[in-house]
């Protein structure tokens, strides 16, 4: 993902941008992960 | 255990920490021992099958020159066990008793020694030894939901290993992908949100109803397990290994036949080098090797009437589309330029449609109530 906005909008925006992307997509993951309501049964094969 | 849980998170964390502490030439031991800790805490059967099984795939396998007996004795041993405990799950299954879960990864683990037998009996691969073959199958990352990696990537693996920054930063990367497809995609926009969205429709539209749920289904499905391979890939990544991909935007394909080569990849691969090859060399009939194949690819999921017509009825779409691909080029040459974007676009919906249908099959409690929802679908609109 850094390797992509670096050719974009430089380093410094960037690394900026690439660390509010994964800290956006942690806290999104921790806000729902709830007990999966989906189970397809790929866990238990 | 769930892939999802806190439990998982830290077996990762355990193991990935672990590994690069110890000296290099500690690290396959290690790997081993922490695979086989996490098998006795969370199902000790499959702690003993899979030594059992590196066990009978070493003794198959050791000779510099692997006999056809050995070979078929021990794929139809290991075939016999994963064959009984899937025909148990079913039958228990089918009597409302407490469903029998099999041993964790069991699926996945036979096929990669059935892999490493027939690898060795073409001649593709020298002699392992235990300890490299115990590595290739104790393999943590890949143990609970595949991919079914392949031996000679896991020995350049092997042999390439060092410590790379790089690699742990993809490996995280695609880890962190993972976990969002599942719960931000899967669990929360498709099952929450798109879900509550059908429930507000009326009883009367049932058709858009099961229509929909089809496509939920669909949706959820992918999400949901190409978010588990992505987890299991770039763990192998933070242990600096690269293990085969699993999905390749399969619901963007324009015809059933790119779509398995884009879909549960590693199987279906193992399928087409072991099964298709095979049933095509001994009856030369290609339509045969197909529905041998997607019919395999049915029933390792699950040994039932279900999954079988699941497995043909893609079969059949595969023979269908292979009859009727020079129509479709005919047909690609002839509309004008501007007309091949949407085309395309026809195409790729007509191809994840037959798809998602194909999931009522399994989802619907019996063939009768499936062809009831298709009738539905299609029928009650006119």
């Amino acid at each position: 993902m850094y390797g992509y906005l670096e050719q974009w909008v430089g380093s410094r925006v960037g690394a900026v941008l690439c660390a509010l992307w994964f800290a956006g997509l942690i806290l999104g993951i921790l806000m729902s992960s709830v007990e999966p309501l989906a189970d397809f049964r790929y866990g238990r094969y | 255990m769930h892939v999802l849980s806190v439990t998982w998170l830290l077996w990762m964390w355990l193991a990935v920490s672990l590994y690069w502490l110890v000296p290099r030439d500690g690290r396959g031991l290690l790997l081993v021992v922490i695979t086989a800790v996490f098998l006795l805490v969370h199902d000790p059967r499959s702690a003993v099958l899979l030594a059992a099984f590196t066990l009978i795939t070493h003794a198959a396998t050791r000779a510099p020159v692997v006999t056809t007996r050995a070979a078929i004795a021990a794929i139809g041993t290991m075939v016999a066990v994963l064959f009984l405990f899937k025909v148990g799950q079913t039958v228990q299954q089918d009597w409302l008793l407490h469903t029998l879960v099999i041993p964790l990864g069991l699926s996945y683990y036979t096929f990669r020694c059935i892999h490493v037998v027939l690898e060795r009996l073409k001649g593709h691969l020298p002699p392992l030894p235990l300890a490299e073959l115990t590595g290739y199958l104790f393999f943590l990352p890949t143990i609970v939901v595949g991919p079914i990696h392949r031996v000679d990537d896991y020995r350049r693996d092997l042999v390439r290993q060092r410590f790379d920054p790089a690699l742990l930063s993809e490996g995280a990367e695609r880890i962190i992908y993972g976990y969002a497809k599942i719960t931000i995609l899967g669990n929360v926009l498709v099952e929450s949100q798109f879900g509550g969205l059908i429930a507000t429709l009326p009883e009367e539209r049932a058709a858009l109803i099961l229509y929909l749920v089809t496509v939920q289904t669909g949706l959820n499905l992918y999400f949901q397990f190409s978010g588990f391979s992505d987890i299991a890939i770039g763990f192998a990544r933070l242990l600096g290994f690269r293990v085969l991909e699993n999905f390749n935007w399969p619901y963007l394909q324009s015809n059933i036949s790119a779509f398995w080569r884009c879909w549960h990849m590693s199987l279906s691969q193992w399928c087409r080098n072991y099964i298709f090859g095979v049933v095509v060399s001994m009856t030369r009939s290609p339509t045969l090797g197909v529905l041998a194949t997607m019919i395999t690819i049915g029933l390792w999921h699950e040994i039932s009437l279900r999954f079988l017509l699941w497995g043909a009825y893609h079969g059949l779409g595969i023979i269908v589309w292979q009859r009727t691909a020079g129509w479709g080029e005919r047909l690609d040459r002839a509309v004008p330029a501007v007309l091949a974007g949407p085309l395309h676009g026809v195409k790729v919906l007509l191809t994840v449609h037959f798809v998602w249908f194909g999931f009522v099959i399994l989802t619907a409690e019996t063939p009768l109530r499936a062809l009831d929802t298709f009738r539905i679908i299609f029928l009650s609109w006119v």
